[in-house]
Order: C-alpha cells, then structure tokens, then sequence
C-alpha cells in the first residue's frame, strides 16, 4: 500500500514562491505524470517527495507513513534523475548493488540480486563495466535498476528521458510502461514533454507557477483543458478576443431542435464560431484558442458549404513530414488546420476553402485567465 | 599558407619556451655527472659526484628533516583542508567570508613578510625558533592550497550524486566516505602533492623559523653556496628532480592523466 499523499505543501526560495500550498493525492500503483516547463515547480515538489528538499508548509505521506521530516535514506524509494547520477568510480553491478548494501545486505546476496535486475532492464552480463562506457539509454537502464532493486514503495522519475534521443525516449516510454505493469509500483513522473505524460501517465498533473492548473485523466486533459495555460501547453493557438453569445433554440428563428441542448458561441470580429461546451455567461469578454488537428479544410470547388462550415482562403501550407500545417484566413481571423501530409494534397494556397472547426476544437477562457501563462 | 606559417611559428616559439624552462634542470644534471668541479669543458663522465654526496652528511640530514616536515604537513593539511573545504560549503557567508578573506592574505602576503610576522607571534607565545613553530608555520602557508584546488572540484561535483546515495538509502556518513570522498579523491591527492612541495620549498619559513641546529634542505643549500657550491648539491638535486618525475609517473599510471588532478572540469 503506497498511496502517496501530499496536503497544503508549499515551498519558496529566497522569497519567492515556488510551490503555492497544494495538495495531491497519487493513488497506489498509478502512474503520476507532473508537467509543466521550467520553474513551474513540478521539480522542486518531485525533491519535496523524496526528502532531497523540505517543504515550508504541509505533509507528505507514503502509504500510512508520514514521512515529512524523514531524510531521503528513511523514506523507501527509488530516485532516477534527469542525468542518471551513476557513480562514475564504480561498476555498473556495484552501482546497482549500492542501495542494497546501503541497506546491510551482504556482497554476495546484493550483487546476485543487483545482476537478476540488470538481467530485467535487459543488460545482462554489463556488471562489470563503468558507467562511461555505456551509452545514454544503458546508463538510463542502470539508473532505473539501481532505483528499482531496493524494491522502493514509491519510484520516482525526474525527466529521465529528457537527455535521450527521439528514437531512445520512444524506446525508453515502452520500457517504462512495461516496467510499471510488471511491477505494479506507483510512479511519479516529471517531464516538459507533454506527449510524454499523455502516453505514459494514468494522470497528469499540470502545473505553472507553482500552482495546479488541472489534474485529470489525459483524456479529459485534451478534451476539456480547465484553462488558457492547459489548452495553450496542449499545442491549442490562440485565435482572438471576443464576446461569448449564449444562443438557445428558441431565439433562432424558430428552430426546435436546438432548443433542448442550446449552444455556446464567441463572437470575434464580427465571426461567430460554436465554441465546446463553456460555463461563461452570455456577453463575457474571452479568449478564443483553437487546437489546429481539429479544424478541416475542404476546397470550396469540391462541394457546397455544409452549414457548420465557414468559407475562407487558404494562405500557407507547410509540410512536416506525415504532417502538415495550413493557415486559412477566415474575416479578420487565421485558423491553423493540422492534416496528415496525404490529405493536404488538394489544398493550395490563395484557394477557397470551407473551414470546421470539430467540436470541442475550440476553447474559449475568460480574457484574463486566457493570458496568464 | 598563412595560417600554416603561423602554426610553424607558434610551434618554434613554444619549444623555445620549453628549452628555457628546461635549461636549468638539464644543465644541473649535465654538471652533476661532470667530472670537473667548477664546470668546465670538456665534459668527461663521472658519478663521483653522487660518491661525494653519499658521505656528505650534513646534506643528507637535511634533506631527511625536508622530507619528515613535508610529509607531517601534507598529512595535516590534507585532513583539515578536506574538512575546511567541505564545512565552508555548508557554512552561513558570515563564516566563509573572513575565512575565505584569511585563505587568501596568506597567499597574497609576501611570504618573507609572514615569516618575519610568525616569527613574532610564536616568540609572544613561548615558542620562538623551534620545531613546533616550524610545523605550525608550514601548516599555515600550505593549507590555502589544497583548500583551493579541493574547492574547485567540490563547487563542480553535481549534488546529484549524494543525493542519489541518499534516496538508495545510505546515511550521511556512509555517503561521504563511499560517494563524496572517492568522487573528491584527485584533488585531495593533487591537494596534497602541492602541500608536500610548497612546505619542501619553502625557504623563508624554514629560515626564519627552524630551531638551531636543524637545517632543512634549502637552509642547507643556501649556507653551502655561500662558501661555492660543490657539485654534490647538482648531484642531489639531480635525484629530487628524478623522484619528482617518478612521482608523476605513478600518479599518471595510477589516475590516466595527472594534468587533470589539477583542472576542475565538470563531471559528466
């Protein structure tokens, strides 16, 4: 049983604050995927966890341990940092054996165990060597094995992938993945890399600043992005400012079927577009953002303009590999679309398009909580 | 064809520089296998010179007493540098700045200076010229030195390696000696090294400050040449240079590259 708890900690450096009191709750044998850039605190509540810092306020608690003001060494864990921390004056098996002689067991039982883990992470027979000769992703390995041979209650990861290279990372998320199933151990993750989180966490908790934007599944994360921040980390363009218009069935010109769902919209420049499900209230002032995989572009030539389609004129293309990025002008707005490389075929620039945007591809925040970053 | 005509002058005016610094040793050791005592051609090979200095006890006393000193010292300095370093790490500014302020007047004062100063201190004291006052005084001009070089190191060892010891369960103590200790290793051993030559060379501090009647080697020396040197002095700096070289050998074998001990680049 390890469920990690965390109430109202917080933590400042010199005066300023890093982490604003925050509570969290990691439940047993999920894996927690903390994201955020640079100095948005995801570390320094990482260290907070495994007693490499110590919070100013609050409690953590592993399991039924309350383990606030436990050193590191008291607290069971297992701790993979960003660049691997192997110790470069011993073999790759004594660096695995460290904890476990750490924890007074002998040399032998410890370097049998230390080997029976390497042979997991899939470096059987690398005991010997020092950690110099192995390349990023080995010394990656060795790292999560040394975490992993103590049989920590909690294992924690502070971007270990970052320093990898794109096909290694790719790799290295699998073995991860896997290394979770087969052990069941609840993971907490720090990483920058939001393709990262959505792929390996169960949840993500999304700070800046120091504060949780949102902590949820990454579904609900990428469908419903609590705020401007979220959506904006989630690759979502900002599209302009303007005035949300509740509209429900009956004022549109008698037209029943919408009546029961009524349907939010915004109101930019003079273009209104159906905004995803919005608590604001009719005539608030927002920020619109706009997440370019969810907007089609159809040339105008093909067939006629559907009714939630707006006509605009396509003006650049780009091509990204599979990928490939478009910029439509509708009014006074561009709309990014996001395609596979094989649809883009048929679009050309200064062409006339008809431009959706999928439900739910649009956002739309209170104009001050938009431009808070 | 510029840039290689500046390579060749770069090339040619470094081994001018290398044979100047090397002129004196070699011709030191040319003239301690000469036969002639005063120098002169033609050379004629002999090791009666190094006869001479096997007998020449005063000479060979005093190189013993250098080397017990410097050994003793390097032996203090060492232990409380190491400790001084890795307190001042974790010390509030208000100790680390007058401790830093004293490391650095001792490396900055002219060392004829500090002796004179010692000299006075330890007469106030009771203990005037003798072998306390010798000891305390080498100690004190050799220890800004191996704080120096193991600061540098210490200020460039990433946190992350104790830290890693403490989350795999290791306590404070066992992850000094097991991580910090071995991570610090060679600027403790290139801390010591320079310990053990600064006390051997220092010759106003021995001058000043060595009891009567106990002559260190460069004391010796000095008195020597005041009455013409002999070429058993060549003889015996012949093989001081040879041990030295010996010595960077080993340490060379023993770490890959001895240059390094002196450098403070960043662990990987």
């Amino acid at each position: 049983m390890a469920t990690v708890t965390i109430s109202g900690v917080s933590k400042s450096f010199n005066g300023t604050a890093a982490l604003h009191p925050l509570d969290l709750t990691v439940e047993d044998g999920s894996f927690c995927c903390m994201l955020g850039s640079s100095g948005s605190g995801k570390s320094t509540l990482l260290r907070i966890i495994a007693g490499l810092s110590d919070p100013d306020t609050g409690t953590v608690r592993i399991g039924e341990r309350d383990v606030t003001r436990a050193p590191s060494e008291k607290r069971r864990i297992g701790f993979v940092f960003q660049n691997y921390a192997l110790f470069p004056h011993l073999s790759v098996g004594t660096n695995v054996a460290f904890g476990l002689r750490a924890r007074g067991i002998g040399k032998k039982e410890a370097h049998t165990r230390a080997d029976r883990m390497l042979e997991l992470v899939g470096l059987a027979g690398f005991g010997k060597r020092t950690p110099k000769q192995l390349s990023g992703g080995q010394q990656q390995r060795v790292a999560l094995a040394r975490a992993l041979v103590t049989e920590p209650d909690v294992l924690l990861l502070d971007e270990p992938l970052s320093a990898l290279d794109r096909k290694i990372r790719g790799e290295m998320q699998a073995e991860l993945k896997r290394i979770h199933q087969e052990t069941g151990l609840t993971t907490i993750m720090v990483t920058h890399d939001q393709e990262e989180a959505m792929n390996l966490g169960d949840s993500v908790l999304m700070l800046s600043h120091g504060r949780v934007q949102q902590f949820d599944t990454p579904e609900t994360l990428y469908r419903e992005p609590a705020n401007g921040f979220v959506a904006g980390f989630l690759g979502a363009v900002p599209l302009g400012n303007g005035i949300i218009r509740k509209k429900d069935g009956g004022t549109d010109a008698g037209r029943a079927t919408d009546t029961a769902t009524g349907r939010t919209e915004i109101e930019i420049d003079g273009t209104r577009l159906r905004l995803a499900a919005s608590t604001l209230t009719d005539g608030t002032p927002a920020e619109a953002v706009v997440m370019a995989e969810r907007v089609a572009l159809t040339p105008a030539s093909e067939r006629p303009r559907n009714e939630d389609e707006h006509e605009g004129t396509v003006t650049s293309l780009d091509f990204y590999g599979p990928f490939a990025r478009a910029e439509a002008r509708l009014g006074s707005l561009t709309v990014p679309a996001m395609m596979l490389s094989q649809h883009a075929h048929s679009i050309e620039p200064e062409q006339r398009v008809w431009i959706r945007i999928a439900p739910g591809g649009l956002h739309a925040y209170a104009a001050q909580e938009a431009t808070r970053s | 064809m510029r840039r290689s005509t500046s390579a060749l002058v770069t090339k040619v005016w470094l081994y001018a520089v290398l044979v100047v610094f090397a002129l004196p040793v070699l011709s030191m050791v040319v003239l301690s296998l000469n036969e002639s005592r005063y120098g002169t051609l033609p050379f004629r090979f002999s090791l009666h010179w190094y006869q001479v200095l096997r007998t020449d006890t005063a000479l060979l006393d005093a190189l013993s007493t250098s080397i017990t000193l410097a050994t003793e010292v390097t032996i203090v300095c060492v232990v409380v540098g190491t400790l001084l370093t890795f307190g001042l790490r974790k010390a509030p500014i208000a100790i680390t700045l007058p401790v830093n302020g004293l490391l650095l007047a001792l490396l900055s004062v002219p060392l004829l200076l500090l002796s004179a100063g010692l000299l006075s201190v330890f007469d106030w004291l009771g203990l005037g010229q003798s072998t306390t006052a010798l000891l305390l005084s080498s100690i004190i001009t050799s220890l800004p030195f191996v704080v120096l070089i193991e600061r540098g190191r210490l200020e460039n060892l990433s946190p992350d390696y104790a830290e890693a010891a403490r989350s795999l369960g290791a306590g404070p103590v066992r992850t000094f000696l097991l991580v910090t200790v071995p991570l610090m290793a060679p600027s403790i051993i290139a801390g010591g090294m320079l310990a053990f030559v600064i006390c051997f060379n220092n010759f106003a501090i021995q001058l000043f400050l060595a009891p009567v009647g106990i002559s260190t080697l460069p004391v010796q020396i000095y008195s020597m040449v005041r009455l013409g040197v002999t070429p058993d002095v060549n003889a015996l700096g012949t093989l001081v240079v040879a041990g030295t070289v010996l010595i960077i050998v080993v340490l060379n074998w023993l770490t890959g590259n001895a240059a390094r001990l002196f450098t403070t680049t960043r662990e990987r």
